[in-house]
């Protein structure tokens, strides 16, 4: 049954996407920091997963941590996976934390430019980290096994067959992680701190004059997001069993942006919508549906799905740079108090 | 070592320079006159690149009719860009990162345009039929007929475009427009001329480039994307405004990518792979420690013309 190993891994991917679409709202949406480095973090949780898998599994499986690239490594992972579920389960969590301080550590140093630069340069300079992350990891053997990358990640799973099932417990867990996520983001900025966030997107010198500290904020910002990227890149490692630099692309980054955008800036809720769509269009898109379905292109149906989201992403900013869905304002003590008011005077 | 193992390395970077000096000036002339950062300029490059190796390949022209061929086509993409997206955000007040995320939306879907009739055509990875003749050798390295074009080309080019910005009245109008587009208008200067004139030469500009890439290396419809990020460096180099500074700015790239690399690999062992973090180290270094680039440099004895001194005040 393709079509339903098709719509458990829209249901993944989905639910990735969101992770990685609610933290560059929190920087772009909330805060104002246009992070278009977010695939660096998204990369560094998917790495983190690939070094505590490769070292530490295969020690558990009793293989050599010397050559984790070799296929007859990640078979030995695989197999040993598929028998011990309390050890692969362990090693998944443990992945999971690691990926998430990984990349807390990360954006607390990259949030160190934001302190300098701003705006369209701020972009540009985490782009291009990304970018210097990427060439380094690919053109270091040393580092998960540089340009060829490292398979053998096994799914947490592994152990439950027949793979449509294990792929849809899988899928399940990735969507109980995302709303985790929801729930996580949605606690912290319905707070004064989230209004600051606001604060500092809007007006920066202001937010200093009233006694806020920008420069803490868009740290604890950084932190924030990037380890809720590398949370996603982490699940993203353990379904696609295999880490290379080809994945994270500056591609992937606006693929989010678009995501964010449609959705509407600093709506977390209205980024479902977003992220729903453009995963639509990413997933269903592929040379192997047409196939499918009969559809014979001279060219792979790859290119046509990329030149649909640079529409989308040029449309968005061109018309509704906003975002389809309005922001609305910040549950925080103070609102609750106010429309109180404002009820009891109507 | 032997003088002559650093033949080699001059001879690419004379010929990354000049290319990328090609490209770069184009980008620092629209961010200029237009306040637009566009990121698109790299599928101009590529769209060059495929319309002289369709002419030459396909129609088997001449390579000078299809170089010239392929600056009208890359012109013509490049005013379309900008009447259909940019000039249209602009007159709504778009924010700047916002004009930047629509140029890297065009950008995108230009690409891929580009990756879809390579892909038809079979030539996902292509070399122009243009052979290329060693001159004479230096050193280690030989000096090619391209290298004689190229050089030259990106020079003219550049002295050429100093003295349309300086010495005739359209040039002149795009230096007002750069300088205060209110004030501009006000004066009478044709805004909307201008700003067409700004965005046709640098995409003619950049279609050079493009087919003297493809002459000079095999191409893919990655090729402009790959290379922005030295044609950002080189342009930020120049403070994003400065023509001047952009030239520097695109040989300090060359020089410094094959220098750097080379001297790197002589004295650590460093992998030749590494080469384009020189380029990206360059941009984060400027960003981050000197936003205005090599404009208004001064020395340590010079004053800065900026500051009042108290005895002004």
């Amino acid at each position: 049954m393709p079509w339903t190993e098709i719509l458990v891994a829209f249901v993944t991917f989905c639910a990735i996407y969101y992770i990685l679409a609610i933290s560059l709202n929190l920087e772009y949406g909330f805060t104002g920091i246009p992070n278009f480095g977010k695939v660096l973090f998204y990369a560094a949780g998917a790495y983190t997963s690939a070094v505590v898998t490769g070292h530490l599994l295969t020690r558990l499986a009793g293989g050599s941590g010397a050559d984790v690239c070799t296929a007859r490594s990640a078979a030995l992972r695989e197999t040993f996976a598929a028998q011990e579920p309390l050890a692969i389960m362990g090693v998944f969590l443990l992945a999971l934390v690691a990926s998430a301080l990984v990349g807390a550590l990360l954006g607390g140093l990259l949030s160190l430019p934001s302190l300098r630069v701003r705006d369209v340069y701020l972009g540009l300079l985490l782009l291009v980290a990304a970018e210097i992350g990427r060439v380094f990891v690919r053109s270091t053997p040393g580092i998960i096994c540089g340009s060829h990358g490292m398979g053998g990640i096994p799914n947490p799973f592994s152990w439950v067959s027949p793979a449509g099932t294990r792929y849809l417990v899988y899928a399940l867990l990735c969507v109980l992680v995302a709303l985790l996520c929801y729930w996580l983001v949605q606690r912290v900025v319905h707070t004064p701190w989230g209004r600051v966030l606001k604060m500092v997107r809007d007006d920066e010198e202001a937010a200093q004059a009233l006694g806020k500290n920008p420069a803490k904020v868009k740290i604890q910002v950084m932190m924030l997001g990037s380890s809720l990227a590398a949370v996603a890149g982490s699940l993203y490692a353990f379904y696609s069993q295999f880490v290379g630099t080809e994945d994270f692309v500056p591609f992937l980054t606006f693929l989010v942006l678009s995501m964010v955008i449609l959705g509407g800036q600093a709506n977390n809720l209205g980024a479902i919508f977003g992220v729903l769509v453009m995963t639509a269009i990413d997933r269903f898109t592929r040379g192997s549906i047409f196939s499918m379905l009969g559809i014979d292109l001279p060219f792979d149906v790859s290119y046509a799905r990329y030149v649909v989201t640079g529409l989308v992403l040029a449309l968005l900013v061109m018309y509704r740079p906003q975002g389809l869905f309005p922001e609305r304002p910040l549950r925080t003590p103070a609102w609750e108090v106010w429309r109180r008011r404002a009820k009891s005077r109507a | 070592m032997d003088i002559a193992e650093l033949a080699p390395p001059l001879v690419n970077s004379l010929m990354l320079g000049s290319l990328v000096t090609l490209m770069a000036v184009g980008l620092t002339l629209t961010y200029a006159v237009t306040r637009v950062l566009n990121i698109a300029h790299a599928e101009l490059v590529t769209l060059g690149g495929y319309t002289l190796v369709l002419a030459v390949n396909q129609w088997q022209w001449h390579v000078i009719p299809a170089v010239l061929l392929a600056m009208a086509v890359s012109a013509v993409a490049a005013l379309v860009m900008d009447e259909l997206v940019f000039r249209r955000m602009i007159e709504r007040k778009a924010a700047f990162l916002y004009i930047l995320v629509a140029s890297i939306g065009v950008g995108i879907i230009l690409r891929h345009l580009i990756f879809i009739f390579a892909d038809i055509m079979g030539w996902l990875n292509v070399k122009a039929r243009v052979t290329i003749n060693p001159v004479f050798r230096l050193g280690y390295a030989n000096v090619t007929d391209l290298l004689l074009w190229v050089l030259p080309i990106a020079i003219i080019s550049a002295i050429l475009l100093y003295i349309f910005l300086n010495r005739t009245r359209i040039g002149t109008a795009m230096r007002a427009v750069a300088d205060n587009l209110a004030l501009a208008a006000a004066s009478g200067v044709r805004v909307v001329l201008a700003r067409r004139a700004a965005w046709l030469v640098s995409g003619a500009l950049a279609g050079l480039a493009g087919a003297l890439w493809a002459v000079y290396s095999p191409i893919n419809p990655e090729m402009g994307w790959v290379t922005l990020l030295r044609v950002v460096a080189a342009s930020i180099l120049g403070g994003l405004t400065s023509i001047g500074g952009t030239i520097a700015g695109g040989y300090l790239v060359g020089f410094g990518e094959n220098f750097g690399i080379f001297f790197a690999r002589d004295w650590f062992r460093v992998p030749l792979e590494y080469r384009s973090i020189i380029t990206f180290l360059i941009i984060i270094v400027v960003l981050l420690v000197r936003p205005q680039g090599l404009t208004n440099l001064r020395f340590p004895w010079q004053r800065d013309p900026n500051r009042v001194t108290r005895e002004e005040a």
